[in-house]
């Protein structure tokens, strides 16, 4: 006969993703997030939660760094670790990155997104836009007018 | 005390003038969704995210966000309320044609363009800046001189009258509350000077020469301004009625003379400093024994009980300082220390930093490698 001792301290949440995976989580971990949070309370979360805003590669490094963020409470090691994760995602996988950002938006999970806007605002301090634009890959989709218009109201701060 | 990481001694890097050198890992790996849907994601970012990000970013960071792409540029226009980092940019120029600033926080140097006018630079006078805004009185006898506000592009011409003895006197400030921007230039503790961003060609000045003796800046605090008489009273001005002004008989700390007078102030001795922070009036006494060497004692105003007591800790304020303007910012806010004043030393070009606790002065020279800079002012970009 298995244990139930622990059945009150570690409750599973299960999830599904927009794409159909399942995932069983932790509701400690689970309730990080406040969208899941106000749908549990609101009672309709009986079963499986849908998240139809997010994919399941997405979700599990949501739920990856969720654990990671819960651990790293008084860890600086561990705090560090997580940073430089995040930094090594936005170099090696900026469209990835922006997917996790929305994911954390959509799921309220407010000290990821403070976490993740930190590192990319880091990222981006005392880069040009054209080395923004290359690194993130992001188009630049300006006209050349309004390109030049731009770069002479703010020419101080390219220089 | 030495471990600490120590942004102001730029000079252990040398000045950072061109971009940081690409990380190279950019293009190590491809990813796989990348080739299909470049950049939308980026693009279609939420506000809410975009604000996350940019209030964590300090002006230039911001305008160089804004001209990535056209989302991020419409999300900086709507997010000017954010606060940008309240750390001020030291102001100086270099040879005749250039105002520079260095950002202490990016330890770097940003050229502004000077307005298009017929005095050249080396014949302007950096007197006072407040909010954003440079005063520059013209040294030339038949001109007098400019606002002039980099970060927005304006500039308002000063009445066309004498100002000063040379306009080392003249104290600027603008009134931050107000959205239409109220200057005020107190000319020599003796005529204060108004005008309106909203109708820039007119000034209104008041003569108060027969109020006291104004010997220090005047400052803005809830609604009224403020200035130091010679007998440590403080004069409280209406800027609505600026002809009423009440002076309130403030109790001098003690063992302290009465203040010299304002030509004599000249006389590289002391200097009060009248500085708002938190609310709160204080008065930051300059003291200079020698050429370089100054150490600082600071005053609050206790209104109610009509008292100056002396502080001995600023806690969490920084105060930047010069005769003309007072800046305080709060240091957690910024990643900074606190407790500290700096003041600019113009004739040595290079500034101190004032531990109030310890006492200990630290003096740190021009961020230039260059004979012609001359340090002028603190400036704060005056965006809310």
């Amino acid at each position: 006969m298995a244990s139930t001792s622990n059945s009150t301290s570690s409750k599973i949440i299960t999830l599904r993703s927009s794409d159909g995976e399942v995932f069983e989580v932790e509701e400690s971990v689970a309730l990080e997030s406040n969208l899941i949070r106000r749908m549990m309370e609101d009672d309709c979360a009986n079963n499986i939660i849908p998240l139809p805003n997010v994919t399941a590669p997405i979700f599990y490094l949501v739920i990856e760094h969720c654990k990671k963020h819960a651990e790293m409470k008084d860890n600086k090691e561990k705090k560090k670790e997580l940073r430089s994760q995040g930094e090594e995602l936005l170099k090696s996988d900026p469209h990835t990155y922006s997917n996790l950002m929305e994911a954390v938006n959509y799921l309220d999970i407010k000290s990821l997104m403070d976490l993740t806007a930190q590192w990319l605002a880091d990222f981006l301090k005392g880069k040009s836009p054209r080395l923004i634009r290359e690194l993130l890959k992001i188009k630049n989709d300006f006209t050349p007018e309004e390109e030049a218009e731009i770069l002479e109201r703010n020419r101080w701060a390219f220089d | 005390m030495e471990e600490e990481p120590d942004w102001w001694n730029s000079n252990k890097e040398g000045i950072q003038r061109s971009l940081p050198p690409s990380t190279g890992l950019a293009r190590k790996r491809v990813c796989l969704t990348m080739d299909m849907k470049e950049s939308s994601s980026w693009s279609n970012l939420p506000q809410c995210l975009l604000e996350l990000i940019l209030e964590r970013l300090i002006l230039p960071d911001r305008l160089r966000f804004s001209s990535v792409c056209r989302s991020w540029n419409t999300a900086q226009a709507q997010c000017l309320h954010l606060p940008v980092s309240r750390l001020p940019f030291l102001v100086f120029r270099r040879g005749r044609s250039s105002i520079e600033f260095f950002s202490l926080t990016e330890k770097k140097i940003y050229k502004m363009p000077m307005p298009k006018c017929e005095t050249p630079l080396s014949h302007l006078h950096c007197a006072s800046s407040s909010h954003g805004w440079l005063l520059f009185i013209s040294t030339n006898k038949n001109e007098t001189g400019f606002l002039f506000n980099p970060f927005i592009k304006k500039c308002v011409r000063l009445p066309n009258r004498k100002i000063g003895f040379l306009g080392l006197d003249c104290i600027f400030f603008s009134t931050p509350t107000d959205p239409d921007g109220i200057f005020h230039i107190m000319e020599g503790g003796q005529r204060l000077m108004l005008c309106s961003l909203k109708d820039p060609s007119r000034w209104s000045i008041f003569d108060q020469s027969e109020q006291g003796n104004i010997v220090s800046n005047t400052i803005f605090c809830d609604g009224k301004l403020y200035a130091l008489n010679d007998d440590w009273t403080l004069a409280i001005i209406d800027p609505l009625f600026p002809h009423n002004i009440t002076n309130v008989n403030m109790e001098k700390p003690r063992h302290s003379p009465r203040i010299p007078g304002l030509r004599v102030r000249d006389r590289p001795s002391h200097e009060y400093i009248l500085v708002e922070s938190s609310g709160e009036i204080l008065i930051a006494k300059i003291i200079r024994h020698g050429l370089c060497n100054v150490t600082c004692e600071v005053f609050q105003a206790d209104l109610p009980r009509m008292k100056w007591v002396r502080l001995e800790n600023l806690g969490d304020r920084m105060l930047f300082l010069t005769r003309t303007t007072s800046i305080s910012v709060c240091a957690s806010e910024i990643g900074c220390k606190g407790n500290r004043i700096y003041y600019i030393l113009t004739l040595f070009d290079s500034y101190v930093e004032f531990e109030l606790g310890s006492k200990e002065m630290t003096t740190h020279s021009i961020p230039v490698d260059d004979d012609d800079a001359r340090i002028c002012e603190w400036l704060t970009t005056g965006l809310p």
